[in-house]
């Protein structure tokens, strides 16, 4: 009865399979009406962070990202669910200031709302206006925040202006209330001549009675037949016409705030949040102190990721060698072949547990990351990021994807639909696969472990630093051939309150990406390893336990003279490199194939793996030389398939790989020939 | 004075906007349009942050240079 089926139609692929399947609220609540059969669609739209997509998620129970920084939605997202016996298709919009185009992201969301197409690369023109025209929903959910309606109301006034049925959600009124806002929702109402309803979608209060009153408006319209902007207050003339100036508008929602808003002091010990924010902001936005304070944030998630999760690391790796016992045990008794035993225990179990192994790292990293992104942080970061990204023809916002490039680049390339400029979107997705993100992370951590001992974190820092310096070279260098006019408008955006990071948002974010996780280990880097076994034991004699007979090291060896200049003149390592391209932790579990060692996490497995590679020549030298070129090659293949959706060629694509392909090989070179005199 | 000489912590209204139509159209969906109300909150090397209608923005010079401001009292 309840089994709801949910169309996920998105705009980029990869998050289509994010939508789950969900249930809202059973069927049997209510009558059935005379629209039953039609679909009623109801569209979230608003300003950036006003709360959207999780008043979204409340209602459809997916779990998509919600974060505290203006940007985080950059698509717009659909499902559809079954409540009080209609069906509902609800739409999440990009969030947007206003009825014209600015960014790609609030072009996607004004395409879905006025039916006009605009070529998302003329964003940022300002060519284009969306006043007027078809829309494509039943009725409007307009989000608004509570604790800033003024500006909200803008956004509303444009939209009441324009047709459908708007109803306007006072969201965050949790916040507003504690914060000595109160709102008269019936007067509200009355002056904009839509029903607004007070709700809080993080406390998931108002939302049935937020639903209803949608869904009321949009079935009266039908009814009365197209074309009244609003049921409930049809007589009523929009409260600003259609063609009003700024000025106007903003004249208007003046009179409404006066007649309609009441500020009391704030409930009793607690600071204002816009107050206590821009007490924050004092000392976290200084222009001296707000730099070292963000090095020193950065270097503490570095430190943490880094360093922790020992003993998280010790149970998986002791889980893996039962499971590897255990399977060895029944495929013996099962009278398997050897090459069988071999491709399961060598292949699958120590090229998949060897990612595995680094899975309480990766974990604490989006964890880290995830609470910076909900506290409000990340805008800061970007003004304090402005002066320089300018240098490189960059706005600061430009860095909000950077950052998100330490846990992974596939959503960094996507969250750059927030800048505008064609110029700069790509030349940031050029930047962002530079930046070391978190599958880089077992690579950097196992070769410096290895070779580096107590010098391995400095080592460590070093790589990651390499990948942000190439990235701002390039950046640099980009900036000097574009042309002028190509460079992004002056940089402007919201910074909104700070808050204690959501537990809930936080969680959906860690558990969003450990199953990503979990899943590439089962699917990319489980066929890598799989793959390169096979790879690597078959030979001319068919198959043979000595993988330097086999067509893999005979194809690698070919590689051998070109990769000796930069230290990596091994077929092994060659391998390893080229299985990197699948995914970055396939290089890791491609070294435990390649090496045949198994058992990580203890310190004799870590002592083999080191034997076997100095037996091949690789020293400290090499390490460093891998370690440069790990960080900066070609980018994982997820990436590169969204550098194509994003950019819209194989163009873009085949110039990443070579600039990514040539600085790695140059600062590799670079790195072994300096290292090969010290050491 | 325009907002981005405007001395820290004091209260201004917007006189005028002197931008390319686009950048115009952006500041004021914000609420910057004339006669608005704005406490400058603190000043980076190239940008400032400014508090309009509610809301908190950061704006780089480019932008805040072309909004013209007049002092009031608070």
């Amino acid at each position: 009865m309840t089994a709801k089926d949910i169309v996920a139609k998105s705009g980029v692929a990869v998050t289509a399979a994010k939508i789950k399947q969900h249930t809202l609220v059973s069927d049997t609540r209510g009558g059935t009406k005379k629209n039953d059969s039609k679909v009623i669609t109801i569209a979230f739209a608003g300003n950036p962070n006003s709360g959207k997509t999780t008043l979204y998620n409340d209602y459809t129970g997916a779990h998509f990202k919600t974060a505290n920084w203006p940007g985080v939605t950059y698509e717009v997202k659909e499902a559809t669910v079954h409540y009080k016996g209609r069906t509902l298709r609800l739409v999440d919009l990009p969030g947007a200031y206003a009825l014209y185009p600015g960014s790609p992201e609030e072009v996607e969301a004004l395409r879905f709302l006025t039916g006009v197409r605009s070529d998302a690369e003329n964003a940022g023109e300002g060519s284009t206006d969306f006043s007027g025209g078809a829309i494509g929903a039943d009725v409007i959910i307009n989000v608004t925040d509570s604790c800033t309606l003024e500006r909200s109301l803008f956004f509303t006034t444009q939209l009441i202006g324009a047709g459908t049925p708007v109803v306007v959600a006072l969201n965050m009124a949790d916040l507003a209330k504690k914060n000595g806002i109160f709102i008269n929702t019936q007067r509200l109402s009355r002056m904009l001549g839509a029903p607004a309803v007070s709700v809080s979608a993080a406390r998931r209060t108002g939302l049935d009675e937020l639903l209803d009153a949608a869904i009321t408006e949009a079935e009266k319209a039908r009814i009365d037949g197209s074309g009244n902007r609003s049921s409930t207050y049809k007589n009523q003339k929009p409260p600003v016409p259609q063609g009003a100036s700024e000025v106007m508008r903003y004249a208007f929602i003046s009179d409404v705030i006066s007649a309609c808003v009441t500020e009391c002091a704030p409930a009793r010990g607690s600071l204002r949040r816009a107050a206590a924010s821009d007490r924050a902001d004092a000392v976290l936005t200084h222009t001296v102190a707000g730099p070292i304070i963000f090095l020193a944030i950065m270097a503490v998630i570095f430190y943490i990721t880094f360093s922790a999760g020992n003993a998280i690391e010790e149970f998986i790796g002791r889980l893996l060698d039962a499971i590897s016992v255990y399977i060895a045990g029944v495929l013996s008794d099962a009278g398997a072949a050897d090459w069988v035993l071999s491709l399961v225990i060598d292949g699958v179990i120590a090229g998949v547990g060897g990612v595995l192994m680094f899975l309480p790292n990766i974990l604490l990293l989006f964890l880290l990351l995830a609470l910076l992104e909900d506290s409000g942080y990340m805008a800061r970061a970007a003004y304090l990021a402005d002066g320089v990204m300018v240098h490189l023809g960059l706005t600061g916002k430009a860095f909000i994807p950077i950052i998100l490039g330490l846990g992974c680049s596939v959503p960094a390339i996507m969250a750059t639909r927030i800048l505008d400029g064609k110029q700069q979107r790509l030349r940031t997705i050029l930047m962002i696969p530079f930046v070391a993100c978190g599958s880089r992370l077992p690579v950097f951590i196992l070769i410096s472990a290895l070779f580096f001992g107590r010098y391995a974190w400095l080592v460590t820092f070093g790589a990651f630093c390499s990948g942000i310096l190439a990235a701002v070279i390039v950046a640099f260098i980009g900036s000097r051939l574009d042309d002028e006019k190509s460079r992004p408008g002056p940089m402007i955006i919201e910074l909104p309150d700070y808050k204690l990071p959501s537990a809930r948002t936080v969680f959906i974010s860690v558990y969003e990406k450990l199953r990503e996780y979990l899943v590439r280990a089962g699917t990319v880097i489980f066929l890598s390893a799989a793959g390169l076994w096979i790879f690597l034991h078959i030979g001319a004699e068919g198959y043979s336990p000595d993988m330097s007979g086999s067509f893999g090291a005979a194809f690698c060896r070919a590689a051998e003279p070109f990769l000796a200049p930069a230290g990596l003149g091994s077929w092994q390592i060659a391998a390893a490199l080229i299985a990197g391209i699948a995914a970055k932790e396939a290089v890791v579990s491609a070294m435990c194939v390649i090496y045949g060692v198994s058992g990580l996490h203890t310190i004799s497995g870590m002592y083999a793996l080191r034997e076997a590679m100095t037996a091949t020549g690789f020293g400290a030298a090499n390490a460093l030389a891998f370690l440069a070129f790990t960080a900066l090659y070609v980018p994982c293949i997820a990436s590169l398939a969204v550098i194509k959706s994003e950019t819209g060629g194989w163009r873009r694509v085949m110039f990443a790989i070579f600039v990514h392909f040539i600085t790695a090989y140059t600062v590799s070179s670079l790195v072994y020939t300096i290292a090969l005199i010290f050491m | 004075m325009t907002l981005y000489d405007a001395p820290v912590g004091g209260c201004y209204r917007v006189v005028a906007i002197y931008s390319k139509p686009s950048l115009k159209l952006r500041l004021s969906a914000l609420g910057l349009t004339k006669g608005a109300q704005v406490t400058v909150l603190s000043r980076g090397r190239s940008a400032v942050v400014f508090r309009v209608r509610g809301a908190r923005y950061a704006a780089a010079k480019g932008a805040a240079s072309c909004v013209i401001l007049s002092q009031t009292r608070r």
